[in-house]
């Protein structure tokens, strides 16, 4: 038998799927032991064993493909445990990086936090400033040079570092992506003086117009870049020494896998692969199940993380925000809310808010016993009975549904002068109101109507939530997939390998009806050849077949002077003024459907600030046919049924309850019920059913529908 | 004021009720979810980087009279403006054109409620089943309006009638259909109808947006409940500001800022405020500022309002949602006339970066100076930040050849002011500000004919302080690839500084604005010399001490500026050494000006404790020496009382009488007195202020120490012809 082998290790729990040849998952879930994560990848390949019966250790010898999710990037910068990087830059552009266009007060933050102004704080530098070395120098926006390359300055710039401890140099000059002569040469002088430090340039890197971005996004990765190599090289050590012959691959941010000697190269690229790869998960469940447009949500303990898939691939931004700092390497898009199971209710001035303030899971909700004594989203679920404190994660974590009852009574219930069971399903209300409005910003809010959808629920709190978040946008159904559990690890073991470039060379047109003529097809033709071509050789390189790597280009588009641009997907070959035209009317029907027809103003002109190119090398993997939930099954007895509380309307509720292991392909569920998973509750509401489908997926809709 | 008092008819049809608080906080979030739908409209739809990256423009939904029931995180001055624009259209047009369903209005007219020609001001109704709900609106400070100079800051107008094309409130869409000609009259009058097209169709589809948002949740939840929400948010934050403020002490707060020009000729400007608090009610009195002046630094009611409510939301409503129920426990007057409250038609087109955001400094320095005197607020208050704004704006042919214009965006990167317990943030831009981003050079060198030379922060910049205030930004920058570059540079205040600390911490820097004629910058550049700033270069350097208005630029013409430093707070020889040290290696703060202005000896960027001491205990033993106006002595107090400036406390005796005195211990005159005359007082020169403060002449800088300690109580810039003001009166 051979396995495949997914693992997500995530800051909690560490998740695994094991896929067998004949297309049978098994699941797993192990505490993630984040003193050592590979200890944590031990104990899950342990449990897989124990789940196969196999002898301790033999099942790497068994493993063709291993695909692994890690924080260990993000961890680092979080931490600031980087290396000692220096950064050599122009001459007059040394503040760049700490200046951060004056965004590093701000970015990345909340609304409630931005309005605090007392509170504002500059993110700690990942480099300081005694290590930013300026270098005679300078190119202008034409790729012109105005200042020769002055390689005495650039010697005294790298002893200096050298001088100082760098472990590693990032170069950034301006106007690299346009002329990289000189960061090249720089690059040259680096690795001739000092041929062991850590190297990254902008212009290999990211070549996109904007410096600080750019800067930004080659700092971090020299800052990271040394860590990461050095563990995907022990980590690789660690799995052929145990006998692993089979590939392995990790999981990045853009929308697949890498091999591990890339990620040491493009650190960055794996900053936020975490929540990717539960939107990866999702759009192969949506290919399998024909579903082209996913909403995906993932609710957690903090927040509630959002994903898009629109026929069939997920929506991925050109760049992300890690943070504080700003990162041009494109990142499946996800967008999250301060609402989870842990998200505080409290009351103030008389008003029941819920979040953004979460318990996390230390002290975690009240009814954890473990400290916690305000009321979270999870302890009104206990209260309401949509929880059973006695079955939670399978039973392996009994809650205390007293606590859960007097935290509300004493933050919600007593404040607002109303029952307990009504400030729960008070605070449950709010809380899937709050992500019914996340997901309605994302569709409404851009153009796309939610009925065309349908969403997909995972995460530890989305099946006891999913319900009515999914029924208030209206979406055709909601379904919660028989991996939810493991979602990420699933993704990690499923995705095609991927690459993705872009590069900068704007062009513009101030008359929108002369655009096609005017703006450059054949220099736009050339770009996106020499981003095929790359992309091309890196999938090949990394494992995949010439005829199974499938290439979509992307035209930044915007009206001129817009700061925020569309992706076009823009077709295969060689491009002309006709081809141009064709790309245009796709740009001003996007922006149409995106912002609506009254936005409309051709006299603006049209601008095209850069092109992207995003690339998938296919890789062979069985077919998934049946998924099994392995380590903690269900024991014990459940109650044939419980009462849930639905709120002052309808009160108490005699509501069935269903054990998930016991349903199988075609049953149905009516609400108002209950389904147990090792995993997870899921919840099924008045008025609405569930179905189990062919790959235990389960899917809630409408009664009426 | 104007009077917006509304016929009871407009909202009569809707039946306000109580609403539980579960399907408040849902709808409520709601509304919050759409107004930020609405700013991701306007912002990724304006063609103008004033918008996209200055964030200089604003979204909303208002009650039917206009009120403000969320706004989104944009420009704060336009708190004060949206309420008055909407009572302009309601009395317009109810009795006569109409306001109906599909109607959308558009007005930019300071005397009718917008804060400047340039922010052009959008609103449409949200009508349900012929009941208007509410109103939508949102605003765009655009490129160009027209008037007699490019960008519409015209340095020489002296009436707003050459400012640009003035839009009363107007209807530029009547039930559903644009009007073509009111289109094409709006567009004509612009020199860049391109972006300006983009910034109204931006608006257009924002507040499309918006009134669908809110007409969804009607159907959802109906009419009464959405409406009886909407204005619920503003009686409980109305609630909530008015239980802050009592929890205040009552007393009178002062404060005062001047600034050097009119926008034609220099000329020193007061702008003073006396701040009342007395139970939950704070009133804003402007009577003392100057009269209206020629130029166009002069503010309208709405900018008056704009610039308080900016200043008061942030320090006293950081937790509380900010609409126009925070804003009612406020009462705002001056007469008019004033440079804070124009009588038509004086001109206002720098009303934002004049008469608004002097308003702003003063009124933020006398709400901070109260906050500062309650516990529950004082971690809020806060020195001055970015206390002055130049404004440079470009046109021209740019370099491939096109008529271009636009604004320099890193202008807006001022320092942070001081807290009492942190220093001021680096480049945090302007406090009105919620949040801007400065365009990359790669930006601004591939739109405008420019190429830069440096901009790097600004090392001294911040005001010095136990706290000092953040650093700014400084750069400079020279024409390439054109002719010639025509800049229109509204900058007051180059003469001396604006972001004044708070007890005794130092006002930031004073913005510069230097231009290098026909230096040889061209070939320090290509020969590899590397300039930097125009101190590198050759040629008849212009360092501006007015406002220099239309600046022509050719090639070899270099601009080098910076801009204003955040104030400091509190004494600054004591701060910390160690945090003086990672200030200076950091490069926020020079080795010089560590010893200097902090009296910190570093020693290999290492603090030398002794001789730090040994250099603020002789500082400290000269203001020990400054003479006092009166001369009583008091037992000391056993214990200091409460901190209520940064040395300043309020404390009481056995008797229950209160007094002013210092945490030394030193007792400095009961608390009905003005502590000022009791304290040691002399005055500083330019020097004395910080490395890169200006002083005009006619200003003088009063210091004032405790005559036990040697503490620094306060600083106050005077006008040599005002008479020192009293910035905390406590009512007995």
């Amino acid at each position: 038998m051979s396995y495949y082998v997914g693992i997500d290790i995530g800051g909690t729990f560490t998740d695994a799927v094991l896929l067998d040849d004949a297309g049978v998952a098994r699941l797993l879930k192990t505490p993630t032991t984040l003193d050592d994560p590979a200890r944590g990848v031990n104990n899950a390949l342990a449990l897989a064993e124990k789940e196969l019966d196999l002898a301790e250790g033999s099942l790497l010898a068994e493993v063709s493909y291993f695909g692994l999710g890690t924080t260990v990037a993000t961890n680092a910068l979080i931490e600031r445990k980087g290396v000692r990087t220096g950064v050599i830059t122009t001459r007059g552009f040394r503040d760049t990086l700490l200046i951060q266009r004056g965004m590093g007060h701000w970015a990345g933050k909340d609304l409630h936090e931005i309005v605090r102004f007392s509170q504002r704080r500059l993110p700690e530098p990942i480099v300081p400033r005694h290590l930013i070395e300026e270098v005679i120098e300078r190119v202008d926006y034409k790729g012109a040079v105005i200042t020769p390359l002055d390689e005495d300055d650039v010697r005294r710039a790298v002893r200096a570092l050298l001088e100082d401890g760098v472990q590693a140099i990032a170069v950034v000059l301006l106007w690299s992506f346009r002329n990289p002569a000189h960061e090249q040469r720089v690059a040259e002088i680096v690795r001739e003086m000092a041929p062991d430090v850590y190297l990254s340039v902008s212009s290999d890197l990211a070549p996109v117009l904007g410096e600080y971005e750019r800067t930004s996004t080659t700092a971090m990765n020299a800052y990271l870049g040394p860590h990461v190599r050095r563990y995907m090289e022990s980590l690789q050590g660690s799995l052929r020494g145990r006998g692993m012959t089979g590939t392995l691959r990790i999981l990045d941010s853009g929308g697949g896998v890498i091999t591990p000697e890339r990620c040491g190269e493009t650190a960055v690229s794996i900053l936020t692969s975490g929540p990717t790869g539960g939107v990866l998960a999702s759009a192969k469940l949506a290919e399998q199940l024909g579903t082209p447009n996913v909403l995906t949500t993932d609710m957690g303990g903090t927040s509630f993380d959002v994903g898009m898939i629109l026929d069939y691939e997920p929506v991925v931004s050109p760049s992300q925000q890690v943070n504080g700092y700003h990162v041009l390497k494109p990142a499946v898009q996800v967008t999250a809310i301060g609402a989870g199971g842990g998200s505080i209710a409290q009351v103030v001035n008389g008003q029941l808010t819920v979040g953004p303030e979460s318990a996390g899971s230390v002290p975690g909700p009240a009814c954890y016993m473990r400290g916690g004594t305000r009321p979270t989203v999870t302890d009104a679920d206990v209260v309401l009975g949509i929880i059973d404190p006695e079955y939670f994660l399978g039973g392996t974590f009994p809650l205390d549904k007293e606590a859960a009852t007097a935290a509300i009574r004493e933050h919600v219930a007593e404040p607002l002068g109303i029952s307990v069971e009504d400030a729960a399903a008070g605070i449950k209300r709010i809380a899937d109101h709050m992500m019914a409005d996340l997901l309605d910003t994302l569709t409404v809010g851009k153009g796309h109507d939610p009925r065309d959808f349908v969403v997909f629920a995972y995460g530890g709190a989305g099946g006891a939530h999913c319900h009515r978040y999914g029924a208030e946008l209206g979406v055709q159904s909601v379904i919660v997939p028989s991996t939810a559990t493991v979602h990420s690890a699933f993704g990690a073991v499923m995705s095609d390998l991927h690459v993705a470039t872009e590069l900068s060379d704007p062009m513009h047109s101030p008359s929108w009806e002369q655009a096609p003529e005017v703006l450059d097809a054949a220099r736009l033709s050339a770009n996106f050849e020499r981003l095929e071509e790359q992309a091309r050789e890196q999938l090949v390189e990394s494992g995949a077949a010439p005829d199974r790597v499938f290439v979509h280009r992307f035209a930044e588009i915007r009206f001129r002077m817009q700061a925020k641009s569309l992706s076009v997907p823009v077709p295969d070959g060689r491009l002309t003024p006709e081809s141009m035209a064709t790309l245009l009317a796709d740009f001003l029907a996007l922006f149409e459907e995106t912002y609506g027809p009254e936005a409309v103003f051709l006299g603006a002109g049209v601008e095209i600030p850069s092109v992207r190119v995003q690339a998938r090398g296919e890789l062979t993997k069985p077919q998934i046919t049946s998924v099994v939930s392995g380590g903690s099954a269900l024991e014990g007895r459940l109650p044939e049924s419980r009462k849930v509380y639905f709120g002052p309307d309808h009160g108490w509720v005699e509501t069935q309850v269903v054990k998930g292991v016991s349903l199988h392909a075609g049953d149905v569920v009516d609400g108002p019920a209950v389904i147990e998973h090792p995993g997870t509750t899921v919840f099924i509401g008045i008025g609405q059913q569930a179905r189990i489908d062919h790959l235990d997926n389960t899917v809630i809709t409408s009664k009426d529908a | 004021m104007t009077d917006l008092t509304l016929a009871p008819e407009t909202t009569a049809e809707i039946a306000y009720r109580e609403v539980d608080p579960i399907t408040y906080e849902v709808v409520r979030h709601r509304l919050l979810a759409v107004v930020a739908q609405q700013s991701a409209v306007l912002k990724n739809v304006s063609g103008s980087p004033l918008v996209t990256e200055a964030n200089d423009c604003n979204t909303g939904i208002y009650l039917p009279d206009g009120q403000i029931a969320a706004m989104g995180p944009h420009i704060v001055f336009h708190s004060g403006s949206m309420e008055l624009v909407v009572g302009h259209i309601i009395r317009g047009f109810e009795d006569d054109q109409g306001i109906n369903e599909g109607d959308v209005f558009i007005t930019n007219d300071p005397y009718s409620g917008a804060l400047h020609l340039p922010d052009v001001t959008m609103v449409e109704p949200v009508v349900h089943e012929g009941v208007r709900v509410g109103w939508v609106g949102s605003c765009c400070h655009v490129l160009d309006i027209g008037g007699m100079t490019a960008s519409s800051w015209c340095p020489e107008a002296t009436e707003a009638f050459q400012e640009g094309l003035i839009l009363p409130p107007t209807k530029l869409v009547d039930g559903g259909r644009t009007r073509s000609d009111v289109w094409r009259l709006i567009l004509s009058a612009s020199r860049l109808p391109a972006n300006l097209g983009l910034d109204l169709k931006a608006m257009i589809a924002a507040n499309t947006h918006a009134r669908r948002g809110v007409l969804r949740l009607i159907d959802r939840y109906g009419v009464d409940v959405v409406a009886s929400v909407m204005r619920t948010m503003l009686d409980k934050s109305e609630e909530a500001t008015r239980q802050r403020i009592a929890d205040l002490p009552d007393g009178v707060f002062r404060s005062r800022n001047y600034f050097d020009s009119d926008g034609r000729k220099p000329g020193l400007h007061r702008i003073e405020v006396e701040l009342t608090k007395r139970g939950d009610r704070l009133t804003f009195d402007y009577s003392r500022s100057s009269e209206q002046v020629d130029g166009i630094y002069n503010c309208t009611e709405s900018g008056l309002n704009g610039g308080v409510f900016a200043s008061v939301l942030p320090v006293l409503a950081p937790d509380i949602p900010w609409n126009s129920g925070v804003m009612r426990a406020i009462e705002v007057t001056a007469p008019e006339g004033l440079v804070v409250n124009a009588r038509r038609p004086a001109p206002c087109g720098a009303a934002t970066v004049g008469g608004s955001y002097m308003v702003k400094n003063t009124a933020h320095a006398a709400v901070s100076t109260l906050a500062g005197v309650g516990a529950s607020t004082r971690a809020e208050a806060m020195a001055e930040s970015c206390g002055a704004i130049q404004v440079m704006h470009l046109g021209g042919l740019n370099q491939y050849g096109e008529g271009f214009g636009g604004a320099v965006t890193e202008a807006l990167a001022g320092g942070g002011g001081a807290t009492p317990d942190a220093d001021g943030v680096d480049h945090v831009g302007p406090h009105e500000i919620l949040s801007y981003q400065v365009t990359n050079v790669e930006g601004d060198e591939s739109t405008f004919p420019l190429l830069w030379l440096r901009r790097e922060v600004n090392a001294d910049s911040g005001g010095a302080g136990r706290h000092h205030g953040g650093a700014s930004l400084s750069a400079a920058f020279t024409v390439h690839d054109a002719h010639f570059v025509h800049s229109v540079l509204m900058t007051h205040s180059l003469s001396m500084p604006s972001s004044i600390g708070l007890h005794g911490g130092l006002p930031g820097s004073t913005h510069r604005a230097a231009v290098g004629r026909g230096t040889d910058v061209q070939e320090a550049l290509a020969t590899g010399r590397g300039p930097r700033a125009l101190g590198d270069l050759n040629g008849e350097v212009t360092d501006y001490d007015a406002n220099p208005g239309e600046v022509m630029l050719f090639p070899g013409d270099v601009v080098d500026w910076s801009f204003h430093g955040g104030g400091g707070w509190g004494d600054a020889l004591d701060a910390d050494p160690a945090g003086i040290a990672a200030d200076v290696a950091a490069g926020r703060i020079t080795a010089d000006g560590a010893r200097d202005t902090y009296g910190v000896v570093l020693v290999d960027g290492v603090p030398d404790e002794a001789a730090t001491e040994t250099v603020r205990a002789e500082r400290r033993d000269v203001r020990r020496s400054w003479p006092r106006a009166i001369q009583d002595e008091y037992a000391p107090a056993a214990d200091p009382g409460q901190v209520i400036g940064d040395r300043l406390t309020l404390l009481a005796d056995a008797d229950g009488r209160s007094w002013f005195g210092c945490v030394c211990g030193r007792v400095l005159c009961p608390a009905g007195a003005d502590w000022h005359d009791h304290a040691g007082h002399a005055v500083l020169g330019a020097r004395d202020l910080g490395k890169q403060v200006r002083l005009h002449p006619e200003l003088v800088a009063d210091a004032y120490a405790c005559p036990g300690c040697g503490g620094l109580l306060d600083l106050e810039i005077r006008w040599s012809a005002d008479q020192p003001i009293q910035g905390i009166a406590l009512d007995s």
